[in-house]
């Protein structure tokens, strides 16, 4: 939403070189013009601090997705069936039974949560994380079980795994691109790629956990789980 | 199930068994000021009397031979009121025999198991005579989302903050979850003090059973990695990914952001703790195979199911067995739980609740609030055993009980009016109500105020000496602050009166 309104008066200056909070923009506008035209916009942009972007506190306007369009979201993301996300124990959904109330959903039935949570709490962090984590090793796991069908890890295997290869960099910016609708800058391909090290000190099978754990990251980051 | 009455002689002999060698109005067995003088924790469980629970109904009831209205009051036979007076100013009812046995329908419902144990209010009196403790209080609300909300903060006595608030800001500091609210409505909503840390607010649990899961972000699910390379996973995140992104770095000072890293940093005191093993009491069997998931079961699991077994399919006992293991482990210092307004089988299929919980009363008063009372003592008198058996402090010998305090919060009384002689009515809300707080830290024995028994209102009590104070009423922050009192909590520069006659 802030950086909706900063297009709107002009500080439009953004990095240069990327498109990453472009597409982020369009949605942003879009959630922005519905809450000017509500008269909900409590933006206060002030002018002296001119044009530079980065400088512009946004406190107050970002919202944690919730569990609902956070599910939807991850769900588009690693191309999976929304209901098949996540069941805890194989049994019981996530998004929408287990952990609705603290995803920040309302439960009007059981709960009498005629309204969802205002804030986050400590065991929404988790749920995000399980739900995430849950989604990943089902992508990873069907991409490499099925290369000609791989939504995001295509055209490799646990053998022939290598982070720094056109594989593995085209992996990383599939996955930013499904989730967060932006190509990833030069330092986040190398972060991810370097993590490889970590893994495979400590895995059996380094490629496989290496993909589901940068999914893991890039899916509970901050920019994935708020808008 | 059988009814396994016993006779009116045997409940009355119970009662007054309970108190042996106490004489009325005084302090049982211990010091009760005992509670001020130390650092350690209480704990406070609260325990909601959805719908309207109404004292008169339970611990205050009233003979019809004792007032001149009897026959258009809601008032008992003399035979239906437990009394032991030589004892205990406290009195309980036991509906006879006749009207159970002649009825097991709460209007067109039908429920047979409420009449289980028509003495269990007797039966629950007795085991806790000495720390039992009957307040009268007058309401300000009607509405039941309002009152619930004000049952728990006095009416916003203390800028807003709930009681679980206060236990949890005093307390809290050595608990990982200090407040937990597994209520419903206006009980689990939040306070409205900003003052209080946010480490004081509570964490909501939905489904008691599969809360645990929520407490570890990626054991339980086949096929993750290690702990060690998640954590790995979360610091690419936390100090690479996010330190190159400028969704991040433009709304870093935003307070959700900042209370989102606060969150996922205290997250990891959650997950070291292993309360995904601690809590969880879902048994390691076939239809819910833990160990295929690396999961285990808490050491406490059989304990807590064998005392709730209906914790599956009854919310209620889900809650509760959930709420002692907070309690147990340490996890947290104020709990609350309490009945939804969905009607509620067990799981022989018989109905244990009413729909709407006491709120039934509207349609048949007197058998939704026996049935309710038996449903909510039921529940108390089980994880008052439970924390009796428990240890606190190896060193003095205290047990959790010893440290506690259940609190049934309710959102009103009844409106006191029946058709004449009639024991099937319905009922309304009225401000005019009191409530049962059970603790060893409160003045046991004791009913607070007492009952017009010409109108069946209740009336006031003097705040130092606990006098009955006929013409006078309490307010939900008189209550509110003998509570906290009880509890140690210092309230001094909150403007709460204070209650020494509820603290004893």
């Amino acid at each position: 939403m802030g950086l909706a309104l900063m297009a709107a008066v002009g500080c439009s200056n953004d990095s240069p070189g990327t498109d990453r909070a472009n597409n982020q923009n369009n949605q942003n506008n879009q959630n922005n013009q519905n809450n000017s035209n509500n008269g909900n916009n409590q933006n206060n942009i002030d002018p002296d601090m001119g044009g530079d972007c980065g400088t512009v506190e946004f406190a107050g306007t970002v919202n944690f997705k919730r569990g609902t369009r956070l599910g939807n979201d991850y769900a588009q993301a690693l191309g999976l069936p929304a209901n098949e996300l996540c069941r805890e124990l194989g049994q019981f959904d996530c998004i929408s039974f287990v952990h609705r109330v603290p995803m920040g959903d309302p439960e009007p039935y059981v709960s009498g949560m005629y309204e969802p949570l205002k804030d986050t709490s400590v065991s929404t962090t988790l749920i995000t994380e399980r739900v995430a984590m849950s989604g990943c090793i089902q992508r990873v796991d069907r991409d490499l079980a099925d290369p000609p069908n791989a939504v995001i890890f295509k055209d490799w295997s646990e053998a022939t795994m290598d982070p720094a290869s056109t594989e593995a960099s085209v992996a990383i910016n599939t996955l930013y691109q499904r989730m967060l609708l932006r190509s990833p800058e030069a330092e986040e391909v190398a972060a991810i790629q370097e993590f490889y090290t970590e893994v495979s000190a400590e895995s059996d099978q380094p490629g496989r956990d290496w993909a589901v754990l940068s999914c893991f990251s890039v899916l509970t980051s901050m920019e994935a789980v708020f808008y | 199930m059988k009814s396994k009455t016993i006779s009116r002689r045997t409940a009355l002999k119970l009662l007054a068994s309970s108190a042996a060698g106490g004489a009325v109005g005084m302090p049982l067995l211990r010091s009760r000021n005992a509670h001020a003088q130390d650092n350690k924790p209480y704990f406070l469980i609260t325990l909601t009397c959805t719908g309207g629970a109404s004292m008169i109904d339970a611990f205050m009831p009233v003979r019809s031979s004792e007032s001149a209205n009897g026959a258009t009051l809601n008032t008992f036979e003399d035979d239906e009121v437990i009394e032991a007076p030589t004892v205990t100013p406290i009195k309980a009812v036991r509906l006879r025999d006749s009207l159970l046995s002649n009825s097991s329908f709460v209007g067109a419902i039908p429920f047979t198991p409420y009449h289980a144990n028509p003495n269990l209010m007797a039966e629950f009196a007795a085991r806790n005579l000495a720390d039992m403790q009957v307040v009268t209080y007058t309401g300000t609300s009607v509405n039941h989302t309002i009152a619930q909300k004000r049952a728990l903060t006095g009416n916003a006595a203390w800028r807003g903050r709930t009681l679980a608030e206060a236990v949890a800001a005093t307390y809290g500091d050595g608990f990982t979850l200090p407040n937990v609210n597994m209520g419903f409505m206006g009980y689990i909503e939040n306070g409205s003090d900003d003052t209080i840390p946010p480490r004081a607010k509570h964490e909501t649990v939905q489904v008691p059973y599969t809360y645990p899961l929520a407490l570890d972000g990626a054991r339980g699910i086949q096929g993750a990695p290690s702990k060690s390379l998640v954590d790995k996973a979360r610091a690419l995140r936390n100090t690479k990914l996010e330190a190159s992104s400028k969704f991040v770095a433009d709304r870093q000072m935003d307070a959700r952001i900042q209370r989102w890293i606060r969150q996922r940093d205290e997250a990891m005191a959650v997950e070291n703790a292993d309360l995904i093993t601690k809590l969880q009491y879902l048994p390691d069997d076939a239809s819910v195979p833990l160990g295929q998931y690396g999961l285990l079961e808490s050491p406490e699991g059989a304990a807590v199911r064998a005392a709730f077994p209906d914790w599956l399919v009854d919310p209620l006992e889900g809650q509760a067995a959930l709420a002692f293991l907070l309690l147990k482990y340490q996890v947290s210092c104020a709990v609350t739980i309490g009945p939804n307004f969905n009607i509620q089988l067990n799981s022989a299929s018989q109905f244990v609740q009413t729909p709407l919980a006491y709120d039934n009363s509207h349609s048949a008063h007197r058998y939704t609030q026996a049935g309710m009372w038996h449903r909510m003592i039921s529940i108390a008198d089980r994880l008052i055993a439970l924390l009796k058996a428990e240890v606190f402090d190896p060193a003095s010998g205290e047990t959790f009980w010893d440290r506690s305090l259940i609190y049934f919060a309710t959102e009103f009384g009844r409106t006191k009016e029946r058709p004449s002689g009639a024991t099937s009515f319905g009922s309304s809300h009225d401000l005019n109500n009191g409530a049962l707080i059970v603790s060893p830290l409160v003045n046991g024995n004791q009913v607070l105020g007492g009952v017009y028994p010409d109108t069946c209102l209740t009336y006031g009590f003097d705040r130092v000496t606990g006098a009955a104070a006929p013409g006078t009423t309490m307010s939900e922050a008189d209550i509110f602050a003998g509570l906290l009192q009880s509890l140690g909590i210092d309230t001094s520069g909150s403007s709460l009166p204070d209650m020494p006659a509820m603290t004893g």
